[in-house]
């Protein structure tokens, strides 16, 4: 814990950085006085041990938690009953449902004080979508659906924000992708639940379309979450799915690399270190949830609660983990073996191998405010922080050792399985790609026909590029550096991740 | 054992055929293109070093190792058809081991009748070249006559995937392939079969290009090349990419 003359310092600085606006200002200093707190026991202490060696991470959540890290409301309630604590009756037409909607997302929380799940926005607006073209033409209804983007743009002002459409293609969708290619802004994220199946195979072609023009949607692969969540899921945050009506109280996350780092070999490492690091790891996510249900206000008092939009068994804990190449590589090499995580199958074999210990001793572990998950905590491949540098998100392989293209779909594919709240992996693609979308969701499909959970693309020349997760226009990242304001938070993740974790280095594929 | 004269496999290729595809390139042309840019792939007894002779078993093997990313396999050269045999057993074997549904394309010249192997192959990716038999065969050094045959004989049967044009810096010769190639397809087939058929417009680049031709090719302008997009267009070939 700071001493009062430090966390004063930091407050000041807080206050006089030239380069937050008023809005990051207020959040900053939120964060700052919520850390002043402790929360009690040895499983905190622990974990703050293990936070201080690097092992251990909390994610900016602090120790105590006092609203759920992401909720994803059910927003149906809002079209069927209208929201009594914001006193909105449902609504009629599609300019009240996205006024409402708008109303309702500034009262939705998180860990950054803003939604991380806005809906699945075509089936909540395809009736009026239909409405409004039928009485007042297609035009009305895309400028209607345009503001409404826009304005979540500038007032949700943190990329990770996720809308989501599909499987089905509808005409809703296709207004927000039309409305997204041409806004060319960096949030909403969004997310089509692809289903090869069930996507139409056009529509599925203009998703690939947008993709490489403005980042966006990203392709989950339906099938395997509906398998593991049931129809009633959303991807919420970067990549995370997660029940609707639900969501997750909070997500921790062990740095593999440094375990590795800090173990003398591979023995060290899978015997002592890395269940040391889960043990102590799950022994703060319980307490932090047994905090956040018992001794916080929130799950008996928020409207969306009492409003039935959440359920406190719908929500779940997430154990997080980045850096499984680095510490793949490490401990090899600890061993006098060159071989490299992706490149060699000795390296993966021993990734496969982490991945089994971590899912096994996490499922061990029982907790009963979980119910959704059979009382156990899903796993997350993190996607890494600003202040990462040298470790790579979840289980990808780092930038600048990218291997050829299928080979590197099937490898991700092999290790996406693990990991229910989400994963994902990036392939960029050269602008020539652009001529041939078809042959961009060619790839995409093999790739979930070989495991893949979720995959991003973006073309060598959007604007708008994917971080690790979240989305940033590359024109703001230019504005922070030259010390002007941008509204958007996320930028400034996005310019220290640009230079620690060598985005704009990531292979671009050439087709 | 039917072997072929293999110049290169690529496992992905996006500009060899509707989606993404991998592509069989085989050595030999009869025809002689000034603007051919793999030039060293036209001496039907050329030895480029990459040159493998590959049975049908190794071909097809080697393709299906990048499935599930790809819908299927183009075979170009070359002009593949010179080993017309070779295409049939590729086309037929791929098709027995990866399902009906992988598609088999040739990317040719249409200066062979494709009757025997139609009943394998999914389409053809047409080279037009020019229309004048001069020239046609000023540029090619072959006849533009069974060109024009094979893009009627392909459309009635539904296997005419795409039309691919080289534009040189004088479009006019690539203005009166497009029109010419529609009114025979028209004829052949009907207009509504134009739906369904592709035009590649390909931007001539000096790119590999023999020295000797450098001098007398010349670039076509961007806008030239939007004018002419928009002429097929409305021709009825859907889609049209300049590339």
């Amino acid at each position: 814990m700071k001493e009062l003359q430090e966390q004063r310092r930091d407050i000041l600085a807080i206050i006089k950085d030239p380069t937050l606006t008023h809005e990051q200002t207020m959040m900053a200093l939120s964060s700052a006085g919520r850390d002043i707190l402790e929360l009690p026991g040895d499983a905190p202490r622990r974990f703050y041990e293990l936070k201080e060696k690097g092992w251990l991470c909390d994610l900016n959540e602090g120790r105590v938690t006092y609203v759920p890290r992401y909720i994803l409301p059910d927003y149906r309630i809002y079209i069927e009953k209208g929201c009594a604590f914001l006193r909105l009756d449902p609504p009629k037409d599609l300019y009240e449902a996205t006024m409402g909607l708008l109303a309702i997302y500034h009262h939705v929380p998180s860990v950054t004080h803003f939604p991380v799940y806005i809906g699945r926005l075509d089936q909540l607006l395809e009736p009026f979508v239909l409405k409004e073209i039928r009485e007042n033409g297609e035009e009305r209804a895309y400028t209607l659906i345009k503001g409404f983007l826009r304005h979540i743009d500038r007032t949700v002002t943190d990329s990770f924000c996720h809308a989501n459409i599909g499987p089905e293609a509808s005409l809703t969708a296709d207004l927000i992708l039309k409305a997204e290619r041409e806004l060319q802004d960096s949030t909403p994220n969004i997310t089509l639940l692809y289903d090869p199946d069930r996507t139409d195979e056009a529509f599925a072609i203009r998703c690939v379309q947008a993709a490489l023009d403005c980042a966006k949607p990203s392709f989950a692969n339906h099938r395997m979450f509906l398998s593991e969540l049931g129809e009633d899921y959303g991807i919420a945050s970067c990549y995370n799915g997660l029940p609707v009506a639900g969501g997750a109280f909070t997500l921790s996350r062990i740095i593999l690399a440094r375990v590795a780092y800090d173990s003398t070999d591979k023995e060290e490492f899978m015997r002592k270190n890395l269940p040391a690091a889960i043990d102590a790891m799950l022994a703060f996510m319980d307490e932090k949830i047994r905090f956040l249900v018992e001794d916080t206000p929130f799950f008996s008092t928020s409207f969306l609660v009492k409003e039935g939009w959440i359920r406190p068994d719908r929500f779940n804990g997430l154990f997080g983990m980045v850096g499984l190449a680095e510490a793949v590589n490490d401990l090899l090499e600890k061993e006098g073996t060159q071989a490299r995580f992706g490149s060699d199958d000795k390296a993966d074999a021993l990734g496969l191998e982490i991945m089994e210990l971590i899912y096994n001793r996490v499922q061990a572990h029982e907790n009963t405010y979980c119910p959704f998950y059979g009382n156990r905590f899903m796993l997350h491949a993190q996607v890494g922080i600003d202040s990462d540098t040298g470790i790579s998100p979840g289980t990808r392989i780092p930038i600048g050792e990218e291997i050829p293209l299928y080979e590197h779909l099937r490898h991700s594919g092999r290790f996406h399985k693990y990991f229910p709240s989400g994963t994902g992996d990036i392939f960029p693609f050269d602008v020539t790609a652009e001529k041939n979308p078809r042959a961009v969701l060619d790839i995409f499909k093999g790739a979930l026909d070989v495991g893949m959970r979720y995959i991003s693309t973006y073309t060598s020349d959007s604007d708008v590029i994917r971080i690790t997760g979240y989305l940033v226009k590359r024109s703001d990242i230019e504005a922070l550096k030259k010390e002007q304001q941008v509204v958007n938070d996320t930028v400034v993740l996005g310019m220290r991740s640009v230079e620690k974790s060598r985005v704009e280095e990531r292979k671009v594929r050439k087709l | 054992m039917l072997t072929a004269p293999v110049v290169k496999i690529i496992d992905f290729s996006v500009v060899d055929g509707p989606g993404n595809r991998s592509a069989v390139f085989l050595q030999g042309c009869n025809f002689n293109c000034e603007y051919c840019h793999n030039p060293e792939t036209i001496d039907p007894e050329g030895r480029p070093e990459s040159l493998r002779f590959l049975t049908v078993e190794q071909v097809v093997d080697r393709v299906g190792r990048s499935l599930p990313f790809i819908r299927g396999l183009t075979i170009s050269g070359g002009e593949c058809m010179l080993h017309e045999a070779f295409v049939y057993e590729v086309c037929l074997e791929a098709k027995r081991r990866y399902g009906q549904d992988f598609s088999c394309l040739l990317d040719s010249n249409g200066s062979i009748p494709y009757d025997r192997v139609l009943p394998v192959i999914d389409g053809v990716l047409l080279d037009v070249k020019a229309v004048d038999e001069s020239a046609h065969r000023a540029l090619t050094g072959a006849s533009a006559a069974p060109v024009m045959a094979q893009a009627a004989a392909l459309a009635k049967e539904g296997k005419l995937t795409e039309i691919r044009t080289v534009v040189l810096g004088n479009c006019d010769e690539a203005e009166k392939c497009i029109l010419r190639v529609t009114e025979r397809i028209v004829e052949a087939a009907g207009a509504d079969a134009l739906r369904n058929i592709s035009y590649r417009l390909i931007k001539y680049r000096p790119k590999g290009v023999r020295k000797e031709y450098l001098k007398t090719l010349k670039v076509p302008g961007d806008k030239e090349m939007v004018r002419l997009e928009r002429i097929a267009s409305d021709c009825g070939f859907s889609p049209v990419v300049i590339v």
